[in-house]
């Protein structure tokens, strides 16, 4: 794949890259965009490359996954040295004011459950139900077996709904995001 | 039945949450042109990395030959001393080969530290015989050598001054001293 080609694969992708990178750093908008701008980086430098063994979106959805892994390291590190730069956190006010504006409180409720189940179970849910690959393409993008993939997903298939149900949104006769109302914080 | 409304509704939450994050995500455009803008660390990070793992590799080097090949200066010296404070038995020192120049009393280096590796009732653990240099054999001539000046201090009855007298062999006659007193 030359430059242009590349430039094309991936501005085709890029909303979905974008809420991959999001799941893969507990959904902070400004660590999503910066993780998305190295991924790109390493992609057309060439840092990473394309072989042609998967098909594009799992190998740009690996990529950004060590790209995330990466940033959390770094980020890690920073912390341990108390140098932290405060732009790399949206202010609060802002966050809020996007949460807002743009989470429903069932969304919130369902988001906060996502965010309490482990990492590998997050990721499995996430790409089979936000991006629909299939358990093998999951696997491939997590890099590890089917088999691993396929537990992490019932585990927190699992997870997911004893948590909702936990806040009273999944019930069995029916949601209705009107009934659930007064459970909603 | 069951099973399958769990999973609608999941992939419902997954649907609204992707239709949320695509409003939101910032164009492509967008995004190239800040990675494009980005100050590039890597790769001063990168020679940074490699200039201090080389540093750290030079100096495990240099405590490596400061470990394994110090300066022999440094050692104390070993067969400089010789004669026959050399805690060779004498017997040994007897039985040099004949074709030895040197006198019984001046055993050379070389046979020295022969006896001593060869001598297995030693309490301590020997030290490995070390090749001999210069410096030894100066010391070993040293031995050897007298000064002229020597004979300023040889004086009249040194060899009384040597020996431990005894009471029988006394020069004055007690006895006729007493027999004397006593008429």
């Amino acid at each position: 794949m030359d430059g242009a080609q590349l430039r094309q694969a991936l501005e085709e992708h890029h909303r979905e890259a974008y809420g991959w990178t999001l799941a893969c750093c507990a959904r902070h908008p400004a660590d999503a965009e910066t993780i998305l701008q190295t991924a790109y980086l390493k992609i057309l430098e060439g840092k990473a490359r394309y072989s042609g063994t998967s098909a594009f979106r799992t190998w740009l959805f690996a990529v950004v996954r060590n790209t995330a892994s990466d940033y959390r390291r770094r980020e890690w590190l920073n912390r341990l040295r108390l140098t932290r730069h405060t732009e790399s956190a949206p202010p609060v006010a802002a966050r809020r004011f996007e949460d807002d504006v743009y989470r429903s409180q069932v969304q919130t409720l369902f988001l906060r459950a996502l965010d309490r189940l482990p990492r590998r179970q997050q990721e499995a849910l996430q790409l089979v139900f936000y991006h629909d690959l299939s358990l093998a393409e999951a696997a491939e993008v997590m890099c590890i077996t089917i088999g691993s993939a396929r537990t992490h997903y019932e585990r927190g298939k699992k997870k997911l709904r004893q948590l909702m149900a936990e806040s009273g949104v999944f019930d069995e006769k029916g949601l209705g995001r009107a009934e659930n109302q007064a459970m909603v914080p | 039945m069951k099973r399958d409304l769990e999973e609608q509704k999941i992939k419902q939450w997954f649907l609204e949450a992707r239709q949320r994050d695509e409003a939101r995500a910032p164009s492509f455009a967008e995004t190239l042109a800040a990675a494009g803008s980005k100050p590039q660390r890597g790769g001063w990070r990168f020679v940074g990395w490699r200039l201090a793992s080389a540093m750290a590799g030079l100096i495990a080097i240099g405590i490596l030959a400061f470990v394994f090949f110090k300066p022999s200066g440094t050692q104390p010296p070993g067969p400089i001393i010789v004669g026959p404070s050399a805690a060779i038995p004498p017997d040994d020192l007897r039985r040099t080969p004949p074709n030895n120049p040197s006198p019984p009393g001046a055993a050379t280096v070389s046979t020295i530290n022969e006896r001593r590796a060869n001598s297995k009732s030693s309490r301590h653990r020997l030290r490995p015989v070390r090749p001999q240099n210069d410096f030894g054999q100066a010391a070993l001539l040293s031995f050897k050598w007298q000064s002229p000046t020597d004979f300023l201090l040889r004086t009249p009855g040194a060899d009384v001054l040597r020996t431990v007298p005894r009471i029988g062999d006394s020069l004055i006659r007690f006895d006729t001293i007493h027999s004397a007193e006593k008429n």
